[in-house]
């Protein structure tokens, strides 16, 4: 009686009302997000949790961003060609393991696992070896390849667990019937597996366009897709664009399934269909059409740079007054950068490491010399020798600045001098250090008034003791979004970079900063030219660009980090010129130290901060 | 029938003919570079990234320290609780999905797939709208009246779970729908008509059908938990180290490709030890009885 009750509810049977409430809540649950993002990129502010009012403005802003949508086509690319292809291999492969027994089968199906399972980072560092040991030019048949790799196993573990529960007796059936093997496999199975391939193709699809790590090791020149560049942009600041460029994304999507559905509908239901898909694909063609550029081989730059690191409209002089194409893919970290040059993978013409490892790529003969810059010649001597290079001639240095502690002044009333403030038990979960081996590990230096460059194994161990102690205090090691976190008032002390207080103070007056007396890191970037560049001449031309004074303003106040280039500091706005966050105050700067290579010992520093933050 | 032992051999011909370009793909993009993974493993790091061929198991007796072996557990044990949670909230959504009309299948397939549209690191930014101090989650219950105090959300193991299961779901309900997809609903709505329970019908009939789209759907979620590193960094606090991170850092950080490298061999042998052992003691009841479909 029961079962005929609910069968004859039309909802199907053994459903209960906590099965229907759970699978409600979690299909809730995976959307909650979604709904954060849609109604956040319509927020005027760009503080993540605070509604400041009913703006499109963001929008307009992914529509402008051209190497955004120059990302997006490439992860469209990548994904469209990898879906095929992963689907195709992967189910030839699902139905031979599937359908076959024996020992041999077994292994094989183990071995699915393995590609499935593996840290992304090795499979990705690997796959680079082999890459340049075929000597392959990564871009996006790379791309292509390391996502056919790790997506092929997921279709393939997907349709066999379908090729195993397949009835044997209806091949048998349609075969003894007179059809080939072939139209069997076309008219029988494949059919017969369709849930199970459409299941591993979205997986395939949505995987590739979504992959990080492996793109990161694969991609070339001109290759960044959408996760590279949202990456790095976030590494940049949290920014409401994305919300709008997830929001359209959504959207398309939303259309898509619309305008299939409506095709399979009546007459008039496929008309509209039919508009829909005309409109989507028209939409595809656009962005195509407007991320296309013919280019001569000989007018091209490519850098390689941090987001938000050169000033757009810097960028676009640059290329109209030389009749050169720029392509900006970007950098997230310094010690990345050296994983991929010491690879051997190349392309770049310019890109702007930070002092230490000018030095160490300098001694791998990874860089080249810099040659034709006359504009060096306007910089403040006192950067243009700097221990890291003291021939000068490896690197033009840009920006300039230091590592210190961002605050809330209306939590912090009494402005900080030490650094003993972030042992505070006060602000005890309401503060961040940056999750960065040498910053952090230096301010335990600084706090005890240890000197590491000693390199003395006991004062290494009382260090780590004193941020053991420290630990417990914080909220988290942070090196990315303190920014936005003291933004929406989760914590009150951050320690940071000069620049980003700049920009947050430009939006709430209320954050301060200081360098602690027992002192901090200075950092500088610089330019450099690799090695392999193909047009170091454009580089020079470049950087000689980068230089005029009026180039250098420009990109001073766009960064909010101060250059080494007096001619540049005339030109600025008063309250730039005279803005403590980008121009720390020189008895601040006297506190500060460049970081040293270590060598060798960078493993020692990397393995004790390793247990400190594993413990 | 008198062709039947014939059409097997031509059968595994063909199965042998399928499997060749994947299997030359596979050997090429995957092996070949594991091959090296492993060389790595026993080469020397050099003091800026690279690797000195080389014949030394310094790398895999650096990896035998409690530090190590602790992370690993504690990986182990997250891992764990996160895979049975996020099985626990799949098997009804699959289960539900499987029982309803086509219609509503494609629906609530499309309302699975379409968080992955979205960029995986601006989904797990959302949370930190909906779990942070003055996030959505703790002014909603503050308004209301529930809590006094915000609670403290962010940066601790239970973001970290939440973002886990969050980001596991779908890659547990995708095979295990799958499966009950095939299940024939009638044989449950038989079992109940006989009188059996709605526990007894799932236990003797959804379950066994399931059995394959949970090790799928386990293995999917329990080996790439064990092995993410950019969850903990994002949601949680000071101290969610897993060996996904440390793998990482040896890499990107360490410049110590031969140690990250012995890592991933053991983590590979591991995993591989597992998965044959599930495997083995799982043998689906009518495999033996059953015919091959190519």
């Amino acid at each position: 009686m029961a079962g005929n009750l609910a069968r004859s509810n039309g909802l199907g049977i053994g459903r209960g009302a906590v099965t229907v409430t759970i699978a409600v809540a979690s299909i809730l649950f995976l959307l909650l997000p979604l709904f954060v993002l849609v109604f956040y990129s319509f927020n005027t502010g760009k503080v993540v949790t605070d509604w400041t009012g009913f703006s499109l403005h963001w929008y307009g802003d992914v529509l402008r961003d051209r190497a955004l949508l120059l990302s997006l086509r490439n992860s469209l690319i990548v994904a469209l060609i990898s879906t095929v292809v992963a689907t195709v291999l992967g189910t030839m492969a699902a139905l031979a393991i599937g359908s076959s027994r024996g020992r041999n089968a077994k292994l094989l199906y183990n071995l699915l696992y393995v590609p499935v399972i593996l840290p992304e980072v090795i499979f990705g560092v690997a796959l680079l070896a082999i890459f340049v040991l075929f000597g392959m030019t990564l871009g996006l048949a790379t791309i292509c390849i390391a996502h056919i790799t790790f997506s092929l196993p997921f279709v393939a573990l997907i349709v066999v667990a379908r090729v195993q529960t397949l009835d044997p007796a209806q091949a048998e059936a349609s075969m003894d019937l007179g059809a080939t093997r072939v139209q069997t496999l076309y008219r029988i199975i494949l059919p017969a597996l369709a849930p199970a391939i459409v299941a591993g193709a979205l997986f395939a699809f949505t995987g590739s366009f979504d992959d990080f790590v492996a793109t990161f090791f694969t991609a070339g020149v001109g290759s960044s897709t959408m996760p590279l560049r949202i990456y790095a942009l976030l590494k940049n600041e949290i920014t409401p664009l994305l919300n709008a460029l997830s929001t359209i994304l959504v959207g398309f999507t939303l259309l898509a399934v619309a305008a299939s559905t409506l095709l399979q509908g009546g007459a008039r239901a496929r008309f509209f269909g039919k508009c829909l898909a005309a409109a989507l694909t028209g939409v595809i063609v656009l962005l195509f059409a407007f991320t296309y550029s013919s280019v001569d081989n000989d007018r091209v730059l490519n850098i390689w740079s941090w987001a938000g690191y050169i000033a757009p409209e810097v960028i676009a002089d640059f290329e109209r007054e030389y009749d050169m194409t720029v392509t900006y893919d970007y950098l997230n970290d310094n010690e990345e950068m050296l994983v991929k040059m010491q690879s051997g993978a190349g392309g770049y013409d310019l890109t702007i490491p930070t002092g230490y490892m000018i030095e160490i790529l300098k001694r791998e003969h990874l860089i080249r010399r810099i040659g034709n810059v006359p504009n060096r010649a306007l910089l403040d001597t006192a950067f243009t020798n700097l221990e890291f290079d003291p021939s000068g001639e490896y690197y033009v240095p840009y920006t300039y600045g230091c590592s210190g502690y961002g605050y809330d002044t209306t939590v912090v009333t009494t402005r900080p001098t030490s650094i003993s403030v972030l042992w505070d038990e006060r602000y005890r979960g309401r503060m961040t250090m940056l999750d960065d081996v040498f910053e952090t590990l230096f301010a335990g230096y600084a706090k005890l008034g240890l000197d590491w460059t000693k390199r003395d194994p006991a004062d290494l161990e009382r260090v780590i003791a004193e941020l053991r102690r420290q630990k417990p205090l914080l909220r988290k090691y942070e090196v990315s979004f303190y920014k936005e976190m003291l933004a929406a008032d989760e914590i009150d002390i951050a320690h940071c970079w000069n620049g980003t207080i700049y920009k947050l103070n430009r939006e709430n007056p209320n954050f301060d900063f200081f360098v602690p007396t027992e002192g901090a890191l200075y950092f500088v970037d610089n330019f450099a030219i690799p090695r392999d560049a193909l047009h170091p001449q454009n580089a020079e031309l470049f950087i000689n660009f980068m230089l005029r004074p009026d180039v250098a303003a420009r990109n001073i106040t766009a960064l909010g980090y101060a250059m080494p280039h007096p001619g540049a500091i005339k030109l600025l706005a008063p309250d730039v010129a005279n803005n403590r966050f980008i121009f720390v105050p020189k008895e601040d700067l006297a506190h500060c130290r460049l970081m040293p290579d270590f060598g060798e010992y960078q493993k020692t520093l990397l393995d004790a901060w390793t247990r400190l933050k594993g413990e | 029938m008198a062709n039947a032992p014939a059409r097997q051999r031509s059968g595994a011909g063909f199965a042998r003919l399928l499997l060749f370009p994947p299997a030359v793909w596979m050997t090429l993009f995957f092996a070949l570079p594991l091959g090296l993974v492993f060389l790595y493993s026993i080469g020397d790091s050099n003091t800026y990234g690279g690797v000195t061929f080389g014949c030394t198991l310094k790398n895999y007796r650096a990896i035998w320290d409690p530090f190590f072996l602790n992370i690993f557990l504690r990986s182990l044990l997250y891992s764990t609780g996160i895979t049975v949670l996020s099985l626990l909230l799949a098997m009804p959504l699959a289960y539900v999905m499987a029982c309803a009309p086509a219609r509503w299948q494609k629906v609530m397939m499309f309302l699975i797939i379409i968080p992955f549209w979205t960029n995986f690191l601006v989904r797990m930014f959302a949370f930190i709208v909906l779990l942070g101090d003055n996030g959505l989650v703790n002014t909603l219950l503050t308004r209301l009246g529930v809590i006094g105090e915000p609670l403290p959300m962010m940066n601790s193991l239970f973001a970290v779970i939440v973002g886990f299961v969050y980001w596991n779901l779908p890659y547990m309900v995708l095979p295990l729908y799958a499966a009950l997809e095939r299940m024939e609903v009638a044989h449950v709505e038989a079992a109940m008509d006989l009188g059996a329970g709605r526990f007894t019908a799932f236990r003797t009939i959804t379950l066994p059908a399931s059995v394959p789209g949970i090790i799928a759907g386990v293995i999917f979620c329990f080996i790439p938990t064990l092995g993410c590193f950019v969850i903990p960094d994002i949601l949680g606090g000071p101290d969610n180290l897993m060996i996904g991170n440390i793998i990482t850092l040896q890499f990107l950080q360490a410049r110590n490709w031969p140690l990250g490298s012995a890592f991933a061999t053991i983590f590979i042998t591991l995993v591989m030890v597992m998965i044959s052992l599930g495997i083995r003691y799982y043998t689906p009841a009518n495999e033996k009885a059953r015919g091959s479909v190519l």
